[in-house]
């Protein structure tokens, strides 16, 4: 009997990531060969040529930031004008350039890499803890990525799992990966609400698990709220503690403000377990006779909580509308999930549950769930349910998280599917040509809730071409829109009246042409 | 192509010129099913040529000249192959074969069009699938050729059913359910009575997607693309009608084009000139907004909310007597829905 090919969970997060398999029908997070369950998601390149991925690139970080790629997973399918690669561009020590097609490329020791390729290593990585975990090579794999990734991202996580040499069968939204770590093999009738609030985004997805079937009702996100909010927040304070300190005040001072939030995020993790803390920054700025003042902040939770409630609140009003979505009230829910780092505050897990009016499901490990949900999904994906004695397998009904459209001739967005759209879906458009004798038509394809086109994120541009010279508004092409499983765009056309179907050229935006994406898989990772 | 000369004489009966072509059946061995075959071409040496080559063991062969006849027939008749000519006297092929297609017995036909390659250059690859038909053939074509697509074309129609790959309730199901895509509404696709509400239409959906979700048919999408392609697509169906259905708004507006028009699927209107008349008719950008609103939620048939976006619109400009008219035809249409129910 050949063996039994396994299918691996990898949530590939932007600070670390997990794998995960079924195994006999119980779920393995696999360790590495030093026992670790979280692999940093980092890459360092060495002096000697050599590349150093996950735990061990950590160190790296510390010695030779110029040479140590992390947070790949912020960049990866961005354009390089995105407020994401600005910021990066401040903030990260490594050297990012811009590729073809507003690409942002990271460059390391002369060399020029995509975030695909970075990420491909650290799955490689991930890849090779499961084979020698398992002793057996390893093909197919299902990958996470948080609910509000749009189609760039996810075709470039995707790629990034080509270019580690699996075959990704699935791209699962995270929050559904945790509903089904939760739920799967309970047989419960409830409603569940996955909050999931990161480092940089928030994000709720609310289900309605009935037995094996997970039916993502609605989500809702808000991506400029995350975990920063309460670093800068706790960084102006210790702004108000030096100017109480010391009599002057340094709000436009943005090198001491950069410093004072590094502090701020080890002080919010230091406030998650302590009651108070105490902080001491050395020069931070200098006073009117030029001598260095430290600052020297002490400061309790119950203070601090204060100050932050307002954007904990601000996440509840995402919250409301995602109940809307699901025509429900906070009380209908019936168990809450906490994913993301930011939910290990105290103070978000006290308001959630007041919010919800109950106390928030925590027995599984927050960092581990979503690969176990993944491996799960995974080891579903391949099973046969009709089989005879097959063991009932879980099915995941998912939901587009962003309305896809193209844009009018006014610039509005017109939207084509919904979010919340249940997913696979397809919806048929027909556009027309407004000249005699046009031969091309393009459309702006576009994700996101903003009636004006320009301010949601373009995914790309479709061009229909060769069409048949005929007088304005004969010749119309039928477009078809599909949102597949992955959540990812697939579009075709024909001509309605000769039935051919209509040749097309798509130019996705921040994306690769094949050859370059063929050059990659060529040089390999 | 090559033409061969087929066997027996043809008969003229009227416009129709039909070939009877005599299928001997085996005595020792099973028969393998015999499938009925319509071909119809204007020129003779094509199809003629056509009718000769499709192995008289496995086809009983009719043939015409022109679409009227041929479309009788495959009203009157079981057919299970139809191969067309581009151009057909009274009705273009491509629209004859929509006409097959969309008629009750048109989706288990397999469809095979014919065209001169250098009518349609795009079609020169000959992979291209034409509206309604399954399989293309680019003329002048070796006989060999037409048999791979004639294959093809059937392949795609087989009836689930008929193929060891599910069980035969879930795969006479899926055969039902493609067949009547076109024809069932959203409350017939999901057997559902007209007044289920929302927790019955959650248990049926969640019932018929662990049967029908295309996760469950994985292993078949490269070992039987054509099954896995009825799967899909009886799936984004029944996932379209119960999206609509749950959603009360959504499913009023179904109803109405229902119950008015016998629309079986609810269409979204595409961004119309009337939506950016409308637009252009605000000076200020909040009533812009609120108007962007009320579209939306016109599209989605509610035109309660609509109206009310629209008040929130003209209390931004109270004197944009064009925004007051569109704002009192939402409240009349809206008067004669709530009428009527």
């Amino acid at each position: 009997m050949a063996a039994i090919e396994h299918v691996i969970g990898i949530d590939l997060g932007t600070t670390n990531s997990v794998v995960a398999t079924v195994l006999d029908g119980e779920v393995h997070v696999m360790p590495d060969e030093a026992g670790a369950r979280l692999q940093a998601s980092m890459v360092a390149f060495l002096e000697d040529g050599s590349v150093v991925v996950g735990n061990g690139a950590r160190q790296e970080a510390v010695v030779d930031p110029l040479n140590t790629i992390y947070s790949a997973k912020r960049l990866i399918g961005r354009h390089y004008t995105s407020n994401e690669v600005k910021t990066a561009l401040q903030q990260f020590p490594f050297k990012l350039v811009k590729g073809k097609n507003q690409v942002p490329l990271v460059e390391v020791r002369g060399e020029r890499y995509g975030l695909p390729e970075i990420s491909g290593m650290t799955l490689r990585r991930m890849k090779d803890i499961a084979e020698r975990y398992l002793g057996q090579p390893v093909a197919q794999a299902v990958i996470t990525v948080p609910a509000n990734f749009n189609d760039t991202q996810r075709q470039m996580t995707k790629l990034a799992g080509h270019l580690a040499g699996l075959d990704v069968l699935r791209v699962i939204n995270e929050p559904t990966a945790a509903a089904l770590a939760y739920g799967y093999g309970r047989d419960i009738d409830a409603r569940i609400a996955v909050y999931d609030f990161g480092g940089g985004t928030f994000d709720i997805t609310i289900l309605q698990v009935r037995g094996n079937v997970f039916e993502v009702v609605s989500t809702a996100g808000d991506t400029f709220l995350g975990g920063d909010d309460f670093d800068n927040r706790l960084a102006r304070y210790m702004l108000l503690g030096f100017k109480q300190q010391h009599g002057f005040a340094l709000d436009h001072d943005a090198l001491a403000f950069s410093r004072l939030k590094q502090v701020a995020e080890k002080l919010k993790c230091e406030l998650s377990v302590k009651d108070r803390a105490i902080v001491n920054v050395r020069e931070l700025a200098l006073d009117a006779d030029g001598k260095p003042c430290d600052l020297r902040f002490q400061v309790d939770r119950a203070s601090v909580d204060e100050r932050c409630q307002d954007i904990v609140q601000r996440s509840f009003l995402v919250c409301d509308e995602a109940l809307r979505g699901a025509r429900m009230k906070a009380e209908d829910v019936d168990g809450v999930v906490l994913v993301g780092g930011t939910t290990r505050m105290p103070l978000v897990r006290q308001m959630v549950a007041e919010y919800f009016r109950r106390e928030p499901l925590t027995d599984l490990n927050p960092d581990e769930v979503v690969a176990i949900g993944a491996a799960i999904q995974g080891a579903s994906l391949v099973s046969d349910p009709f089989a005879k004695g097959a063991p009932a397998q879980p099915l995941l009904l998912d939901v587009t998280p962003m309305s896809l459209g193209v844009q009018t001739v006014s610039g509005y967005f017109d939207v084509l599917i919904p979010r919340n759209a249940s997913i696979p879906c397809e919806q048929t458009r027909v556009f027309t040509t407004t000249v005699d004798d046009q031969t091309t038509v393009r459309l702006q394809i576009y994700q996101g809730e903003s009636k004006v086109a320009a301010d949601n994120t373009k995914l790309g541009e479709i061009e229909l071409y060769g069409l048949r010279a005929a007088p304005r508004g004969e010749v119309e092409i039928e477009v078809v829109f599909e949102i597949d499983a992955d959540g990812m765009v697939v579009v075709t056309a024909r001509d309605r009246e000769t039935g051919i179907e209509q040749a097309t050229r798509i130019n996705v935006a921040a994306g690769y042409s094949p050859d370059e994406v063929e050059a990659m898989i060529e040089r390999g990772i | 192509m090559e033409q061969k000369g087929p066997s027996g004489t043809v008969p003229q009966l009227g416009r129709i010129a039909l070939k009877r072509v005599a299928v001997p059946r085996a005595q020792a061995a099973p028969p393998p099913p015999t499938r009925n075959a319509l071909v119809a071409e204007p020129d003779k040496a094509v199809r003629k040529a056509v009718a000769a080559h499709l192995p008289r063991d496995r086809f009983q062969t009719w043939t015409f000249e022109d679409a009227d006849s041929a479309y009788d027939h495959f009203g009157q008749n079981g057919v299970d192959l139809v191969i067309l000519g581009r151009e057909l006297p009274g009705m273009a092929g491509t629209v004859l074969a929509q006409l097959m297609r969309n008629s009750r017995k048109g989706s288990a036909v397999a469809i095979l069009l014919m065209s001169p390659s250098y009518r349609d250059p795009y079609l020169g690859a000959g992979d291209c699938n034409a509206f309604g038909a399954d399989a293309f053939l680019a003329l002048p074509a070796a006989p060999d050729v037409l048999l791979a697509r004639v294959e093809a074309a059937l392949s795609k129609r087989e009836p689930v059913a008929r193929l060891d790959l599910l069980p035969k309730p879930l795969a006479e199901e899926i055969d039902r359910l493609y067949g009547d895509l076109e024809h069932l509404n959203y409350y017939d696709l999901l057997a559902l009575p007209p007044d289920a509400d929302a927790d019955a239409l959650q248990r049926r959906f969640h019932e018929l997607s662990l049967q029908l979700h295309p996760d469950r048919h994985t292993r078949l999408r490269g070992r039987a693309p054509h099954v896995w392609e009825k799967i899909n697509a009886v799936y984004k169906r029944l996932s379209e009608a119960y999206k609509v259905l749950v959603d009360p708004p959504r499913r009023r507006s179904y109803n109405l084009g229902l119950r008015r028009r016998g629309k079986l699927r609810l269409e979204k209107d595409p961004f119309s000139a009337r939506e950016d008349r409308e637009l252009a008719l605000c000076e200020t950008d909040d009533a812009r907004r609120h108007v962007l609103e009320s579209l939306e939620l016109r599209s989605l048939g509610d035109l309660e909310g609509a109206g009310e976006a629209m008040a929130r619109a003209l209390a931004f400009e109270p004197d944009n007597e064009e925004l007051g008219l569109v704002l009192s035809s939402i409240r009349k249409l809206l008067s004669i829905v709530e009428r009527d129910g």
